[in-house]
């Protein structure tokens, strides 16, 4: 399983990667970007082939309601996306979902929300 | 201040506390209570939201240096650098921002949060609301202040 993180905080990238990297998943990478032009960099670079994409709400360059179209103009859209956002009432999370994403998880989350989130998600995949 | 603002602020402060409480329970697994007074220096580290729409203001975490990095080392169970540390304090005052916010009635909990920044220096002077807060022997302190206001 490969997974991509889109956040524009190292820190929130390495916090999701190492819940995922405990996670029970068989993981064989994780891929990061920091923000939604690296993001559609990284879709481009792999040739899309991402089981899962955590992407945050707000980032410079490209958003993450941006990324989500502009992998769809690419017609690179056929991973599940979990939006990560501090704000589940940022109208961006409802444009997000409007746009193809599959879900959100709202901070604050455990370690073992996001392994759960995520794992639903990637198993629908 | 009249007894409507004190009451006003009282209630801020404790749904401040509430969140606070929560945020470091559920990502840090650690206690986070309310007490201590860090005094604001230059150089301490200030990340700061602000709030717009049917709230208006901004919210502004202050660590010193060493509490940063102490953050972020709980953050990630591993040592951290600079960066790392703008970005714990910068994530924490993102939600925090947003967890106060969602305790408020609306329309004021559907207003809208900046992207965080983080710059040494002194915080904002008079807020509204200025809450010093401990966990794990570190202290911080939160600020909040608070220009327009509408709830149902």
């Amino acid at each position: 399983m490969r997974i991509l993180i889109v956040d524009d905080s190292a820190l929130m990238r390495r916090i999701v990667g190492n819940a995922l990297r405990e996670a029970e998943l068989e993981l064989d990478e994780v891929v990061e970007a920091g923000n939604g032009v690296e993001g559609i960099a990284a879709l481009e670079k792999y040739q899309n082939c991402f089981d899962l994409i955590l992407c945050d709400v707000h980032m410079p360059a490209l958003d993450g309601v941006g990324f989500l179209r502009e992998r769809a103009a690419r017609r690179l859209a056929t991973t599940p996306v979990l939006m990560v956002t501090a704000d589940a009432s940022d109208p961006l999370v409802e444009r997000a979902m409007a746009e193809g994403a599959r879900g959100f998880i709202a901070k604050p989350f455990s370690a073992e929300r996001i392994r759960d989130q995520a794992l639903a998600l990637a198993e629908t995949a | 201040m009249s007894n409507s603002e004190s009451s006003t602020a009282e209630r801020l402060r404790r749904l401040m506390d509430e969140t606070v409480l929560e945020v470091f329970a559920t990502m840090l697994g650690c206690e986070c209570v309310p007490g201590g007074a860090l005094q604001a220096a230059p150089d301490h580290k200030v990340a700061r939201i602000t709030f717009s729409g049917a709230l208006a203001g901004k919210c502004v975490v202050v660590f010193a240096d060493m509490d940063a990095a102490k953050l972020a080392e709980m953050f990630l169970g591993e040592a951290a650098d600079e960066t790392m540390a703008d970005d714990a304090i910068s994530e924490l005052c993102n939600v925090l921002a947003g967890g106060w916010k969602r305790r408020l009635r609306p329309p004021a909990s559907g207003a809208a949060l900046s992207v965080p920044s983080v710059a040494r220096g002194m915080p904002d002077s008079a807020p509204d609301v200025c809450r010093g807060y401990e966990f794990d022997g570190t202290q911080f302190a939160v600020r909040l202040t608070v220009d327009i206001i509408a709830e149902d």
